[in-house]
């Protein structure tokens, strides 16, 4: 797997070197930048996963480099980092967009912590993004199929009208007795696409099918 | 003493027009205030004294924003915060006041997605902007949402 690439700003060397040494050796590919334009133009030519931002600099203070990056990088991790905290410095660094405030002199396993956090939250947000952008797709392709509108709860929906034949020769939906409201061909298709994106099994997907076909 | 007032509307104004507000606070002044200021000004004030009470007209009616004290006893405006985002209306915009502000609760408070953190002692006209703003701006994100 690749490693994640991690931007270290600060214009204090010691710092630099610090966090540079300790974050290589836990398989991060680190970059360092001694001010906020070194910075910018690192993230403009870089993929990064995470930048760890002082907050005080000469050139341009953290919360302006970090606002610039957030505009380059919607997804990059920020975190700002401080010797000098405020409630104000605090608050524009998070409503800027950083995903903490952290105040030095801090713990460099406290910072992997952090930084671990965060990678894990951000993988969980992409995924759920991916998820519902999938489920979005289905809802549309399940819509083209009916030829109908449809709503989040339709997927779902498939399921219930799934008609049974019962040995009196009426139709049982999800035992309402109701009859089906699709027929056998538009059935077998809407399972398919949910077979096809991975939303139920080849199991399942036989099971339903044998149900829609008995009731031929 | 005064009891807590809840949901007083301004006589004349279309309930359905009005924007709702929950001012959470222990201190009965800024309830006073706060419930004075913004019910003039054409909006409905629901009061609780707690954060519990808070819960429970959350439970009960459709709220646009919430002003709460962040220090209070029992449930502090933080976890008061969480249990909204938990159990209600997960995008109705909260503000948080506090007259001990620290960057540490500052910067929980908008991890926890809270729309601002207002110090006291504060400016009320700048407080009913900021209302303002945070129910537009909600509404406006709500709409994009939908679509």
């Amino acid at each position: 797997m690749a490693k994640h690439k991690l931007l270290v700003v600060d214009d204090e060397l010691f710092v630099r070197e610090l966090l540079d040494e300790y974050f290589s050796k836990l398989d991060f590919e680190v970059f360092v930048a001694s001010s906020g334009p070194a910075a910018l133009k690192l993230v403009a030519e870089n993929k990064f996963k995470v930048a760890l931002i002082d907050l005080k600099m000469n050139d341009m203070d953290g919360i302006e480099v970090l606002k610039r990056i957030r505009e380059l990088d919607e997804n990059l991790i920020l975190i700002l980092m401080t010797g000098y905290p405020t409630v104000e410095s605090s608050i524009e660094a998070m409503r800027s967009g950083a995903y903490d405030y952290v105040i030095k002199p801090f713990r460099l396993n406290e910072l992997k912590d952090i930084i671990s956090r965060a990678v894990n939250e951000h993988q969980i947000r992409s995924e759920i993004i991916e998820i519902r952008e999938k489920v979005e797709n289905i809802e549309r392709k399940l819509a083209e199929l009916t030829g109908a509108g449809t709503s989040a709860g339709k997927a779902g929906k498939v399921k219930q009208s799934v008609s049974v034949k019962k040995s009196d020769g009426t139709y049982s939906k999800s035992g309402s007795g109701a009859k089906p409201d699709l027929d056998v061909e538009r059935q077998l298709e809407r399972w398919g696409v949910l077979l096809k994106e991975g939303l139920v099994s080849p199991q399942e997907f036989e099971t339903n099918k044998k149900r829609i076909l008995s009731v031929v | 003493m005064r009891l807590p007032r809840q949901s007083r509307r301004l006589k004349g104004a279309p309930e359905a027009v009005m924007k709702k507000i929950l001012v959470v606070d222990d201190e009965l002044l800024i309830r006073d205030l706060l419930y004075d200021h913004f019910s003039s000004r054409d909006y409905q004030i629901s009061v609780a004294d707690s954060g519990q009470k808070a819960l429970d007209i959350l439970g009960n009616e459709k709220v646009d924003c919430i002003l709460t004290d962040l220090k209070m006893p029992d449930m502090d405006g933080l976890e008061l915060v969480e249990k909204v985002r938990d159990t209600s209306d997960t995008n109705i915009p909260v503000i948080v006041i506090t007259g001990f502000p620290s960057w540490e609760t500052a910067v929980d408070a908008l991890r926890k997605r809270v729309y601002d953190y207002v110090v006291k002692p504060f400016n009320i006209n700048r407080l009913y902007s900021t209302v303002e703003k945070a129910i537009e701006d909600t509404n406006g994100n709500q709409r994009i949402g939908e679509q």
